[in-house]
């Protein structure tokens, strides 16, 4: 019996298509590129939020456009999202965590600012409090 | 409250998903329009997490954002509709069957449609403005939760029964405790709405204004049927388990399924399915049945193979039992009860981690005695019945 | 009418055997490997939304500082991109290990670990010491609804680092000791994957909770 289990833990793992052996050049490549581009993306937002050089209002959008590039970097060469069949599933999990994302950090800043906006100053309702 | 609505409909879309099953069944047909329910419950996951303002209209947003999410609201009733239509229509031209799940699933189509025409009144934010914590609001929810959730809980509860613990609930009881909860929900939740659309707030420790009163002891009258109808509820387990050797489930298959489950005994083996069943389509047990007569001439034995099972284990249960530890000390700041919490569950985790051994083999000589002792049996019931000569 | 009805009992009404041709063609259930990334993938979907939550909170309370220290007057950016660096090589490291493991090397594998470790370390250090900074300097949680939102938001992302490095030393640990069977492979895959979603949200954190906040 302890053969068979043995049998089960030793029969490869992987998945149509993965079967080739590893060669590690392309790997080790795919890592330093990614860590290529995110340490110029890093190094873009730091000196970006110093600078004077930009006009000032669009400095937070530039890094939110930064971040936004990197993430996609991390995604591809880190985590290996690709367009496989193998990989649709984990894809459609991750657009549906980026709608989730989206729709509640938008919604709450849109909604909180408009309560705020309709709030009356605080000055006014502190004496309201006496 | 962007959790706290995608919640209600994290409890309602299994419930949907126990009346597809029901429905069909006793509707003796194959569940109508499968592919636009697949594309209703995933249009309701989506917009369910675009509705949560609803929840606080009053808060003072604003109308362009209660606007929105009052719009959203109401556009989440048509996927909702168009899965209360497809039950519709599996019925109609359908054999019905009043079995007791049936019945509870025929409440809810009826309930739960106007609990839902509440909500949708209350999605129009002036409305809303007026009906917002109020007793009105009170009666919607109980409407759509007890006829949802509640009425799928009960219906999957009788449906499933007999697979699991290997003999079916008293029908008796089982439909008197049906028509007690039922008529016990609208006697106490129908009255509700009229106060609320009279003034009554939620969560009122007295009350004295009387115009509410003959509502309100009309609510009362009803919540003794329901507490009938819950005793009936459990006396019907009591029932069932003294008589279990008369309602024996012996062939497996005690409503005539459409699903694989009833093709195995009840309660299945531990592997679930001797073979691997292939499956070309939908009601997959329906055309093993329509092709029954086949198998039965060709009476060859499928080949059995060894089957890998996973083994049990307690690890859950104990890592829970510490991380449960470990929150309660947090909230209390018990430093020391953190710690042993958190050691506790990180230690059990390992533990679990370091296992040889995950599986077992049952070997293919096993899977055959359990399978042929379940085919005979099924074999000497349908006999019995007279269905197989 | 009764050609439909008849066509039920036999057919695909709803023409799902087309939906299979269109498929991946191999026989039976997926590989273990690509179901536990997938199931992994679906935990990592909630750890972002719960954050997402947080950041929410802390977007929202980004001006209610209650007369304290704003961002500005707080953020050091010098130890920020030293944090940023520190988990961005970690990254590298863990990518290192992934291949080392894939190609069976247990003594690369145990000192890109070793790497990793280190580096993701040194991030809680400095982290730790900007906390305790911030307390130190009276700006601790407790000093305005801006600052409570900024602890939990960065707090929870140290916590989940911690318990990344805990989860880092056990794999070096199972490795070691039962070298890289196949349920092993597949947990280091889930520890890349979650290591590697650590350095994401940090991307995320470092732009809008430091660099956006440092302006204000």
């Amino acid at each position: 019996m302890s053969e068979q289990i043995e049998r089960l833990h030793d029969r490869p793992d992987v998945a149509p298509g993965e079967e080739t052996e590893v060669r590690i050049g392309p790997r080790l490549l795919g890592y330093a590129i990614g860590l290529g581009l995110s340490v110029l993306l890093t190094a873009t937002s730091f000196f970006i939020a110093g600078t004077d050089l930009v006009w000032q209002p669009s400095i937070p959008v530039a890094l939110v456009v930064l971040a936004i590039a990197q993430m996609g970097v991390h995604l591809v060469f880190f985590l290996h999202i690709t367009t496989g069949p193998d990989n649709t599933n984990n894809v459609m999990a991750l657009a549906f965590g980026l709608l989730i994302v989206f729709l509640v950090v938008g919604g709450s800043l849109w909604i909180m600012s408009h309560l705020n906006h309709n709030m009356m100053p605080m000055d006014q309702i502190m004496p309201m409090n006496r | 409250m962007a959790w706290g609505h995608p919640e209600v409909y994290i409890l309602v879309l299994p419930a949907f998903g126990i009346f597809s099953e029901v429905v069909s069944t006793f509707s003796s047909k194959v569940l109508f329009g499968y592919r636009s329910m697949v594309l209703a419950t995933m249009a309701i996951c989506i917009i369910s997490f675009m509705v949560w303002l609803h929840h606080f209209f009053t808060m003072g947003a604003g109308p362009d954002v209660n606007a929105i999410f009052g719009i959203a609201s109401m556009i989440i009733a048509v996927p909702t509709g168009v899965k209360i239509y497809n039950w519709l229509f599996t019925m109609f031209g359908g054999r019905v069957r009043f079995a007791v799940p049936m019945l509870w699933s025929i409440g809810f189509m009826v309930t739960f449609i106007i609990g839902g025409l509440t909500g949708v009144l209350l999605a129009v934010p002036p409305a809303d403005f007026l009906l917002h914590n109020s007793l009105f609001l009170v009666a919607h929810f109980h409407n759509v939760i007890i006829g949802a959730v509640l009425f799928g809980a009960f219906a999957g509860y009788t449906y499933w029964f007999p697979k699991a613990f290997g003999f079916s609930l008293d029908e008796a009881t089982g439909k008197a405790a049906f028509w007690f909860t039922l008529i016990g929900f609208y006697v106490t939740f129908m009255p509700l709405y009229v106060p609320g659309l009279l003034g009554m707030t939620r969560r009122m420790q007295h009350y004295d204004v009387a115009a509410w009163r003959p509502w309100m002891i009309a609510a009362g009258i009803g919540t003794v049927l329901l507490t009938i109808g819950v005793a009936l509820q459990v006396l019907q387990l009591f029932v069932s388990i003294r008589r279990r050797s008369e309602l024996r489930d012996t062939t497996g298959d005690p409503w005539d399924g459409r699903s694989l489950e009833w093709a195995t005994s009840s309660p299945p083996p531990v592997f679930n399915f001797a073979v691997l069943p292939n499956v070309t389509g939908e009601d997959a047990c329906w055309r093993v049945k329509e092709h029954a007569r086949q198998h039965e001439l060709d009476n060859r034995e499928p080949d059995y193979d060894d089957i890998e099972m996973p083994r049990n284990s307690p690890t859950g249960f104990v890592c829970a039992f510490f991380a449960t530890v470990m929150g309660f000390a947090l909230i209390w700041h018990i430093w020391w009860m953190v710690a042993l919490g958190g050691v506790g569950a990180f230690a059990t985790f390992v533990a679990f981690a370091w296992r040889d051994h995950d599986e077992y083999v049952i070997a293919a000589a096993d899977v055959a005695r359990i399978d042929r002792a379940n085919v005979a049996a099924r074999r000497a019931a349908l006999d019995l019945a007279g269905v197989v000569q | 009418m009764t050609e439909t009805t008849y066509a039920y009992a036999y057919g695909d009404p709803h023409r799902l055997r087309s939906i299979q041709q269109g498929a991946a063609v191999h026989e039976g259930p997926a590989p273990k490997r690509i179901v536990t990334a997938y199931g992994f993938w679906i935990f990592l979907l909630s750890d972002i939304v719960m954050f997402s939550c947080f950041f929410a909170s802390y977007t929202v309370l980004l001006r209610q500082t209650a007369g304290g220290p704003g961002g500005a007057q707080l953020f050091d950016l010098k130890s920020t991109a030293a944090e940023t660096a520190f988990l961005l090589l970690s990254s590298f490291a863990c990518g290192l290990a992934s291949i080392a493991a894939d190609v069976r090397s247990a003594r690369w594998f145990q000192a890109a670990m070793a790497l990793t470790f280190v580096l993701g370390l040194g991030f809680l250090v400095l982290e730790a010491r900007e906390f305790a900074g911030l307390v130190g300097r009276g700006a601790g949680p407790t000093r305005s609804a801006f600052l409570s939102a900024f602890f939990t938001l960065v707090g929870c992302h140290g916590l989940h680092v911690s318990a990344g490095i805990l989860w880092l030393l056990t794999m070096m640990a199972q490795v070691y000791a039962k070298g890289f069977r196949a349920d092993i492979m597949r947990r280091l895959l889930c520890f890349a994957l979650f290591w590697h979603a650590l350095d994401i949200i940090w991307v995320a954190i470092f732009s809008v909770v430091y660099l956006i906040g440092s302006g204000t």
